[in-house]
């Protein structure tokens, strides 16, 4: 018998987990279906967790993409290992929490610079959903900080500076640049452990725990999540009308169809375009909303600039003690740096830092140790670039699944010859700021981007000529298919992109639920 | 005991160097005795000896301890033969060398080569010794070092009210 739902949600991660939250609050007896490709990763696990900290076997490390699964085929590679969760939960069962808002400019890119796209809505609209999102993920930050326009202060204070990040910030005031707190999620008791990838009492925020809340809340009669269950094509009625979601349930092998009145793909920057890229049929030949071979294009990220330092003396006897950054500046992300491409600084959370134990099991007495904490030690400055997204830059099927039935794939991204010599020019910059704290530099490093806050892929246009989605996330031609991810985001500004997913998902749900 | 007293090769005796497969050893429906118990707690307390680094009777050292240990025999991969296994190296390098030497030369001066834990010895000293060293700094034994928090220290209360770590304190000269 096919199930009949009022709403299908394909993913579990912080966007599907949102937005079926607030649409529930709205009315608990709404029927939900929410589809993931991935297993359950076991939460809070106290074996899991001193294995995490004593072996350095992360828990979820085997949901990862593996090396064949996916293909970088451009001129600048794309990396991919490490980069996301294909799990319950998503991608915030192994992030940071770090919980920056987009700034006004972001919203304007392709009206302020010709480049990338210009969002559908402004951060004046998306402010007070901000807000919700910031409660929600229960963020930890400074309200003095002024970065962006807020109506509301912080639920929660932020996390102060460590020592070690007094001589940066020192130095950054010489380079005039304005030092901040970075905002972190922290959804209950922080115990400061620093093991902020697997927290052992459930402080940092993932989406597994909203899930297992909805499962647990007896009011939510008509709630359901299938694990393991990978979407394979979202089905139609009509060319408008979306009729439900085919799924492989991959514990029986078997195909499943099930009915809903919305559709809303809540996959990623990768998956999402792939569902739609599979679901051809004869009223969407190339796939569903890419009359106009938009889907994966406009793929970007972020790559790390990386300048590190050395000095021969650590008289502070300094080393890591939280494994979070705390010390972070957006002076390099403001409205003139947009043309070029901003960039987020922040301290390399791991550094200084000596390896105690490393040293102790290598047999060094407690004598020697204590010479080598005395120096040499190493900080560095790392920032997160912003390019466009650009046409030719773009994810396409491959032939064959991956391990939790999904779609291969492949992602061809050029880089321009002007995003080099930014951010070489900001890496001049930041080798300033080492320089001036005494540090010999002994690393100057753009990387490749990796896919942990990639974008674009189906990104919201005013029309089908410019974009996947409208405005409200509906994919342009249909009545009832949304997308809920970071790939509508026409632009990737130069922060992390997960506060700004969470307030669209209470947008969209709003759109959809509210009274 | 000094350098002379050991040979250049691995320390122990024929049960130490009794060659094992380098896995992880198989446990065959044993548990660990309250004897065995004893005697890895002591291990344990002779890491923090070895090293001056921490305070054996503080009740959140042995707490933390034992519920690694609960952790590590209760699931799998179950190490309670590894378990067993080091209790029994640890008596021969005491019939060896004396309990005020053995220990010491198991943490500091083992002359077990590099690579895959091939015998006894190497299988208590990466299964049993490494990890209990990497808790007895993630439990506090960082402190002595200089730090106030650690990658994994239980240290905080609710929210982050009081900084947990080395905080920064702004010179007088500055703004």
């Amino acid at each position: 018998m096919i199930k009949e739902y009022e709403y299908i949600f394909v993913g579990s991660g912080v966007a599907g987990s949102t937005a079926a939250k607030r649409i529930l609050h709205y009315n608990h007896n709404t029927s939900i279906l929410m589809l993931e490709a991935g297993p359950e990763v076991k939460a809070k696990d106290r074996r899991y967790w001193w294995d995490y900290l004593v072996l350095n076997r992360q828990p979820y490390a085997f949901t990862y993409d593996q090396p064949g699964e996916t293909q970088s085929i451009g001129d600048t590679g794309w990396v991919f290992d490490g980069s996301r969760v294909t799990g319950y939960g998503g991608s915030t069962v192994h992030w940071g929490g770090w919980c920056l808002r987009y700034k006004p400019e972001d919203f304007e890119l392709f009206s302020r610079t010709g480049e990338g796209g210009d969002w559908l809505f402004s951060y004046d609209d998306l402010e007070p959903y901000y807000v919700q999102a910031e409660d929600h993920l229960s963020v930890c930050g400074d309200d003095n900080e002024n970065w962006s326009p807020r109506s509301q202060p912080y639920p929660r204070p932020p996390f102060e500076w460590t020592a070690a990040d007094g001589e940066m910030i020192e130095a950054f005031e010489k380079h005039g640049i304005k030092p901040g707190k970075m905002p972190v999620a922290r959804y209950r008791k922080c115990m400061t452990t620093g093991t902020c990838k697997y927290c052992p009492v459930g402080a940092r925020f993932s989406g597994q725990y909203i899930v297992d809340e909805l499962r647990a809340d007896s009011r939510n009669v008509n709630f359901e999540i299938r694990s393991e269950s990978p979407a394979t094509q979202v089905l139609v009625g009509s060319k408008r009308r979306i009729t439900g979601v085919e799924y492989l349930d991959l514990k029986t092998g078997e195909k499943v169809v099930a009915r809903a009145n919305k559709v809303i793909v809540c996959s990623g920057a990768y998956e999402s375009p792939k569902l739609l890229m599979l679901s051809r049929n004869r009223h969407w030949e190339n796939g569903i909303g890419n009359e106009h071979d938009l889907l994966g294009r406009y793929v970007v990220s972020h790559s790390m600039l990386k300048v590190r330092g050395e000095s021969l003396r650590n008289d502070e006897r300094w080393f890591q003690e939280y494994d979070f950054p705390t010390l972070m500046s957006r002076s390099y992300d403001t409205p003139e740096y947009q043309k070029d491409g901003k960039i987020f600084l922040f301290k390399n959370r791991a550094l200084p830092n000596i390896d105690l134990a490393a040293l102790m099991i290598d047999g060094k007495s407690r004598k020697e140790i204590d010479v080598i904490l005395g120096g040499p030690r190493e900080t560095e400055l790392q920032a997160f670039l912003e390019e466009k997204g650009r046409h030719g830059n773009r994810l396409t099927l491959a032939p064959g699944k991956n391990r939790f039935g999904l779609p291969k794939m492949k992602i061809e991204f050029n880089r321009l010859p002007k995003a080099i010599d930014n951010a070489n020019k900001h890496l001049d910059m930041m080798e300033g700021v080492i320089k001036s704290m005494g540090y010999t530099v002994n690393r100057k490093e753009l990387q490749d981007p990796g896919g942990h806050h990639t974008s674009g892929t189906c990104r919201m246009g005013a029309t089908p000529e410019l974009g996947i989605t409208d405005g409200d996330l509906r994919v342009h031609g249909t009545d009832n298919l949304y997308i809920c991810s970071n790939a509508v985001f026409p632009s990737g500004s130069a922060v992390n992109p997960t506060l700004t997913l969470t307030a669209i998902a209470f947008r969209l749900a709003d759109h959809l639920a509210a009274p | 005991m000094t350098d002379q007293d050991v040979s250049n090769g691995p320390i122990g005796g024929d049960f130490c160097h009794a060659p094992l497969d380098p896995r992880l050893l198989p446990r065959e429906g044993q548990n660990l005795t309250q004897h065995e118990r004893d005697e890895l707690w002591r291990l344990f307390v002779e890491i923090g000896r070895c090293w001056n680094n921490v305070i054996h009777d503080s009740a959140n050292l042995k707490s933390s301890w034992l519920e690694f240990v609960e952790a590590k025999t209760a699931q799998d991969p179950n190490y309670t033969a590894e378990y067993s296994n080091a209790v029994s190296v640890v008596q021969e390098l005491i019939e060896i060398y004396g309990e005020s030497n053995a220990y010491t030369l198991l943490f500091l001066r083992n002359g077990i080569p590099e690579g895959p834990p091939m015998t006894r010895l190497a299988h208590a000293k990466r299964y049993v010794v490494d990890e209990f060293i990497r808790v007895n700094i993630i439990a506090s034994g960082h402190k002595s070092f200089g730090g106030r928090n650690y990658k994994g220290y239980l240290g905080g209360s609710r929210y982050n009210r009081l900084p947990r770590v080395r905080a920064y304190e702004p010179s007088e000269t500055q703004s």
